[in-house]
């Protein structure tokens, strides 16, 4: 029969047995944090996630834009900072778009302080900015005769390269753009470049809170480090425990002649 | 639902200090020191410019891939000139947002450099003048790289690169066109 005290056998059992439970969820917590920790080397912030049913689990829906500036043969639409044009995906300017005209092989977006100008394969090929601008802030853009027309301040201006402007007559006739509502077809289509994502790095952040499973989820981690306090206490009360017991034991041990046997399993 | 009676005072203060880093973020987000016009204004003073445009051709791109470590942002470069100088805006991100900082080449050298708009978070020390003076001077040597060494700032390294970056752009850029 053991001479281990019941307290100290049940002790034992419910250390190993929460050590075990509590290990599985310490190794990710520990994987996680040092993923946290080193963000940036990982690229953890640049890493974008679109998996539709975490986004849905976030309560994330995409928002797809219900009007589009239609250019030559092509279309613009925006929501944010995710511009679509022609199908594709482009680096977005600053300010909200007002206009989208289509010249000749290139795509000119212009928003109140500045017109940017892509290539078919919406490659940005330049941005017109304030010192070059014959006037903010823009207020719509246009295409006459071939050329792209800026209206801003109280007259309309014309370029060729977005560049040297000249000052359009008041009887010229302009094709201004103008937004045009989008079908439920065309809706449906634009619909996966809208799609939410988050950064891989607030998903990792939130599943080592817990945050991810909501208020429960906080909790449960709440519970694993109240466990861990405890393996620590049950913990350090074993090791003292059972170094006293083994010094005594050595000690029986060595008055008794040293018989290996007579030591209880655990402090052999 | 509050787990406990202070939760509430604790969200309130959280909620502050949220708020209120934010409001600083905000505060040092897109630190305009000059604006690209008046760089420009300064760089020819009494004269006006043409602005002239320089093509990124699969030859210029290939050099400023080398020179960036990346793809250039824009395929036309714009630039203003005299006829004896350029003057050259360029953005680099160096860390996450972009930086714009303005480059008067003179003769194959850097005439002037200056920080124009500063969108990182840190590393804004790169706009003191004990810094970007150091540009002064600076031709492209081997390899394109800056014929002298620029020293680093602590804790700025990525707006510093960056900058060196950029000033290596502009030279090259500033050597296209002088041959165009």
């Amino acid at each position: 029969m053991s001479r281990t005290p019941l307290a100290g056998r049940l002790l034992r059992r419910w250390h190993k047995r929460f050590g075990l439970l509590a290990a599985v969820f310490f190794t990710f917590l520990a994987v996680s944090g040092v993923a946290l920790n080193h963000g940036d080397a990982f690229g953890l912030d640049k890493t974008k996630i679109a998996t539709p049913w975490l986004m849905a689990w976030y309560g994330l829906k995409p928002v797809v834009p219900e009007h589009a500036f239609v250019l030559e043969g092509a279309s613009f639409c925006w929501q944010g900072d995710i511009w679509v044009l022609a199908a594709q995906r482009v680096k977005p300017g600053h300010g909200e778009p007002l206009g989208a005209v289509g010249i000749d092989d290139l795509y000119w977006v212009a928003t109140p302080d500045e017109i940017l100008l892509y290539n078919r394969e919406g490659q940005p090929v330049d941005k017109i900015e304030r010192e070059l601008l014959p006037a903010v802030p823009i207020r719509r853009i246009g295409v006459w005769q071939g050329h792209l027309v800026a209206n801003a301040g109280n007259a309309a201006y014309a370029s060729s390269d977005g560049i040297s402007w000249e000052k359009l007559s008041t009887q010229a006739t302009v094709a201004w753009s103008r937004p045009t509502p989008l079908a439920e077809a065309q809706q449906r289509e634009l619909a996966p470049f809208f799609a939410p994502t988050l950064p891989l790095q607030r998903i990792v952040a939130d599943t080592h809170s817990g945050r991810i499973f909501g208020t429960y989820g906080v909790l449960v981690t709440d519970a694993l480090a109240f466990i861990l306090l405890l393996l620590a206490g049950s913990g350090g009360w074993l090791y003292v425990a059972t170094r006293g017991r083994k010094t005594r034991a050595n000690k029986a041990h060595r008055t008794d002649g040293g018989d290996a046997q007579a030591l209880p399993p655990e402090l052999r | 639902m509050s787990y406990f009676p202070g939760m509430r005072a604790i969200r309130c203060l959280l909620a502050t200090l949220t708020l209120g880093s934010a409001a600083c973020a905000a505060a040092v987000d897109d630190r305009t020191y000059l604006e690209p016009a008046e760089f420009i204004a300064a760089a020819f003073p009494g004269a006006t410019p043409q602005v002239r445009v320089l093509w990124v051709t699969p030859e210029v791109r290939a050099e400023v891939v080398r020179i960036l470590g990346h793809e250039p942002a824009q395929l036309r470069q714009k630039y203003w000139t005299d006829g004896q100088k350029t003057a050259w805006i360029l953005d680099e991100i160096g860390k996450e947002d972009p930086i714009t900082a303005g480059f008067v080449v003179k003769d194959g050298r850097i005439d002037q450099a200056r920080v124009l708009i500063f969108r990182e978070s840190r590393g804004g020390e790169i706009r003191y003048p004990s810094f970007v003076a150091q540009f002064h001077g600076a031709t492209l040597g081997e390899g394109s790289f800056l014929n002298k060494q620029i020293d680093g700032i602590s804790g700025a390294t990525l707006s510093v690169n960056a900058m060196v970056r950029m000033s290596r752009q502009a030279l090259y850029f500033a050597q296209r066109a002088a041959a165009k």
